[in-house]
């Protein structure tokens, strides 16, 4: 049957996309600024005390499996941000999540804790995006429409970037500027196992949190009236929705900084592949956005520069063009 | 499913959208839902549905009240299709009927089911459009083979026929009639009388949130009833169990 | 803003120390506090002043212009020897010495110093030049002093400010005790030190830091890959080059994500088996005043290092 070659090239596609991820995971472990010997590496294993096996082991691989992390989170945030809103535009960190993690990192991190004190910086950044999302939830109103919420999160998020600004001023760095610039565009340099091991479960819970909340995503599909009248009536489900957003979210940004445009453009990116359905986006755009932020951070690792490049400031260079691309599309198919 | 409404209200802003509804709707009834324009119409199918609380009265289906039963069950027990609802994504007519199918959340028969569904509305050929690319009409018929597609034995339609052109509003009436023989309990909000007088049983006539008058079209629809709710001189011509309603002028 | 005060910014990549504040309140208040005392005591600063003067020799009054000279002041001249620093030596972040209550803080402007009298005016090599030339003009003595950037402009910067602030033992001692160590013949190498600063910079060749590095009998692994200033280096690197020593700055105890690196796990292998160093922040913004101490603690290292080595050998 014909019309079922469409579905087909789709699948295909999502295929290639998993399979890319395991190949430019070993891109990620071959390349940089050391050329290794990795059958060395490999050889003298995970408790290797060799130069090759450390950068192999402890530094090569966990903050590539960072990136793959955060960028499955921030994907997968922004298909349920995306769902939840009805709204294309929409990205995780449209409601405050990221910046409300962001400042609570940030006090907790500058205002006397350290960074290896565990469970306390995911938990507490975590506890920030719902304290931004709840002052968006109460601000809009009880059961508010999403043009309401979309008003309000802009207004807390423009609060919480200037109080986030204000306590970097006073933290006692003196390179506030700098270090407001390194929040802002995220960063996977000098992470490791310690990171990932704080982002996962958070990243994990979320993740089954809003699987679990696929079909209310499909519901709204239609509006709200009829997603009430399919089963999915009450605070419930968007209270799900964004907790699972915050949990993925919240974790990301607190141990690498608010990352944008993946959140926003992944699910654009991978929409039509799952033919438009927004329960299947949420893995989709997971593997989507792991691949993406995955190659985004291998350019960066292999970047040569005084400075190193900020990822957030390479996804932007990815995610802007596309962008253009979708608007020059949209005219040209609108025939004009 | 015999729905109860035992003196049903709504309250919002401080303000009686509606009060004191009493009615009971009957399996095999095909019911309108008439009246003017801000009377309180898509607010008692949403109570119904379950989309709006009720703040005051009770509502119960088969004697079981609606308000204590779980969001799932009363799902599959009322289907409900919004006077606009728009797509967010532009998912095919299949994928969209698909949708409800959602309270029951089975595979398997699904394609059959929402081939059978589309026919009924007349849109087989529309099956793999995107939604968002389809006429006003041609999407409303996509919305109520959603309605239709699954097992629910009470089924709401806020305006089904708006957006439709003469053929297919008769064609829709006369599946909703289908479903109504079938055994299942229908509720349509409707604005042409004509088409209520001629395919419903029974009639519901709000005025400014309460209910003015129920009962066989024959017995609503008077010049004098219509005149006093709408303001409007008016004419009905019975010929064969067809009625035809002719609105004169303002009165 | 620092600039303009001789705060060359010589490392202006890297990360100095933080303010020792742990929190805002504190600061703020220090902030305060710091205000309200010098717009509080300023009129008895004078009288203080119009009292003590007659009793010091009219000679000797200095006033700095420049964040560096502040320090040599503060802490290798009699206290009552200065009449003004820069508000940056308020700051406690680049100040060790304690600063004296009559100690007037300037911001770069001339009439703050004209109005003080001072008998010579220390200003540095780049910054507040607007400030020294009106001073001049108005008939102060303004001495430049040289900045360092390397073991020789040390030597003439000490020298400088011996000739331009006349006999000072303090001083003296610092010369003669830079000169011994320096004509000290290198320790020959075999040791590798590699330095890790904020935000993954390292030091090539032509900086101080790598001079005292070689001094010490370190080869610099930076400046072998023919890095002759400030380089990139990542953990990678890090790793990968195997130094013997690795060479923090400005050991900080305050978070920032630019020290992030310092926290990784792999460097707590180096912390661990002690071979690691950390340069005073200091030599970042006034190496004069520690680059001897610096060279004598890194040769310490070097010794320390050499029999660690010889023991396991053994």
């Amino acid at each position: 049957m014909p019309r079922s070659l469409p579905i087909d090239t789709n699948n295909l596609a999502l295929w290639l996309l998993a399979l890319a991820l395991p190949l430019a995971l070993i891109a990620a472990l071959v390349s940089g600024p050391v050329s290794i010997d990795l059958a060395a590496a490999l050889q003298q294993g995970w408790r290797g005390d060799g130069s090759d096996a450390v950068i192999l082991w402890q530094l090569r691989l966990p903050r590539a499996l960072l990136a793959i992390l955060i960028g499955a989170a921030l994907g997968m945030g922004g298909a349920a941000m995306q769902g939840m809103l009805r709204n294309p535009l929409a990205e995780p960190a449209l409601l405050g999540v990221s910046s409300g993690a962001a400042l609570a990192a940030i006090l907790l991190l500058y205002y006397g804790l350290a960074w290896q004190s565990g469970w306390l910086l995911p938990v507490l950044a975590i506890v920030g995006a719902f304290v931004a999302v709840a002052c968006v939830w109460m601000l809009a109103g009880r059961g508010a429409s999403a043009s309401r919420l979309v008003l309000a999160g802009v207004a807390i998020n423009a609060f919480l970037s200037a109080l986030m600004a204000l306590a970097l001023n006073y933290a006692p760095s003196m390179f506030a500027m700098q270090e407001i610039v390194f929040w802002l565009l995220g960063s996977l340099a000098n992470r490791g196992w310690d990171q990932l091991l704080l982002a996962l479960p958070f990243i994990l819970a979320g993740a089954v949190l809003l699987f679990s909340a696929r079909n209310y995503l499909r519901a709204l599909s239609l509006g709200e009236a009829s997603a009430a009248s399919l089963g999915f009536r009450g605070h419930r489900y968007p209270l799900l929705v964004l907790l699972g957003i915050a949990a993925a979210v919240g974790a990301a940004v607190a141990v690498a900084g608010t990352i944008g445009f993946v959140g926003l453009v992944v699910p654009h990116l991978v929409r039509p592949l799952v033919r438009q359905d927004p329960g299947r986006l949420l893995w989709a755009s997971a593997l989507a956005g792991a691949l993406l932020l995955l190659l985004a951070d291998i350019l960066v690792v292999n970047f040569v520069g005084a400075q190193e490049l900020r990822i957030g400031a390479v996804t932007a260079f990815i995610g802007a063009p596309f962008f253009f691309w979708l608007i020059v599309s949209a005219r040209r198919g609108q025939g004009s | 499913m015999e729905v109860t409404c035992e003196n049903l209200g709504l309250e919002r802003h401080g303000l009686k959208v509606l009060r004191d509804i009493r009615c009971v709707f009957k399996p095999g009834e095909l019911t309108a839902v008439v009246g003017p324009n801000g009377a309180g119409k898509s607010t008692l199918l949403e109570i119904l549905a379950g989309v709006l609380v009720p703040s005051s009265g009770r509502l119960t289906f088969d004697s079981r009240d609606a308000e204590k039963l779980p969001a799932a069950q009363r799902a599959q027990i009322c289907a409900y299709l919004p006077q606009a609802e728009t797509p967010a994504w532009s998912l095919s007519a299949r994928d969209l009927v698909a949708l409800g199918l959602l309270p029951w959340g089975r595979r398997g028969e699904d394609a059959e089911r929402i081939a059978r569904a589309l026919k009924t509305v007349d849109a087989q050929p529309l099956a793999s459009r995107p939604v968002t690319q389809l006429s006003g009409g041609e999407l409303r018929r996509v919305q109520l083979a959603r309605l239709m597609v699954g097992d629910a034995p009470l089924l709401i339609a806020d305006e089904p026929t708006a957006a439709l052109d003469i053929r297919h509003q008769l064609q829709l009436m006369h599946s909703f009639r289908q479903q109504a023989d079938a055994g299942k309990t229908v509720l349509l909000a409707l604005h042409d009388l004509a088409l209520a007088a001629r395919f419903c049983d029974r009639v519901l006539l709000l005025q400014d949130g309460h209910l003015r008058a129920q009962g066989a079209p024959e017995d609503v629809f008077t010049p004098a009833l219509i005149g006093d709710v709408y303001g409007v001189s008016c004419e009905f011509r019975w010929r064969n169990g067809v009625a035809d309603f002719v609105p004169l002028d303002l009165l | 803003m620092a600039g303009q005060f001789g705060f060359t910014c010589r490392l202006r990549i890297c990360w100095p120390r933080h303010v020792p504040v742990d929190g805002l309140r504190r600061r703020l208040s220090a902030q305060n506090d710091k205000l309200s005392m010098i717009l509080l005591l300023r009129p008895f600063f004078f009288l203080l002043l119009l009292v003590v003067a007659p009793t010091i020799s009219a000679e000797s009054r200095v006033a700095s212009l420049n964040l560096c000279i502040d320090q040599v002041l503060l802490n290798w001249v009699a206290p009552q020897r200065i009449a003004s620093v820069t508000w940056l030596s308020g700051d406690e972040h680049y100040r060790k010495a304690p600063l004296p209550e009559h100690v007037v803080l300037n911001r770069g402007r001339a009439e703050e110093l004209l109005r003080l009298h001072p008998d010579l005016v220390l200003v540095g090599q780049y910054g507040a030049q607007r400030a020294a030339k009106r001073l001049r003009e108005l008939g102060l003595r303004v001495v430049d002093i040289p900045d360092a950037y390397s073991l020789a402009q040390l030597v003439q910067q000490l020298d400088a400010l011996q000739q331009a602030l006349g006999d000072n033992s303090a001083l003296a001692a610092q010369r003669r005790r830079l000169q011994q160590l320096l004509a000290e013949s290198a320790v020959p190498g075999g040791a590798s030190a590699l330095i890790l600063s904020a935000n993954n910079i390292t030091y090539g060749s032509g900086m101080l830091e790598s001079q005292l590095l070689e001094r010490a009998g370190f080869e610099n692994l930076a400046a072998r890959d023919g890095a002759g200033q400030l380089r990139r280096v990542s953990l990678e690197e890090v790793v990968a080059a195997q130094p013997d020593l690795l060479v923090l700055y400005g050991g900080d105890d305050e978070f920032a994500l630019a020290h992030l690196a310092e926290r990784h796990p792999v460097i707590r292998r180096y912390v661990d088996s002690g071979r690691v160093f950390t340069l005073p922040a200091e030599l970042g913004f006034c190496p004069v005043l520690v680059a001897a101490d610096v060279l004598q603690q890194l040769k310490e290292k070097r010794e320390s290092l050499a029999s660690k080595s010889s023991d396991r050998h053994q």
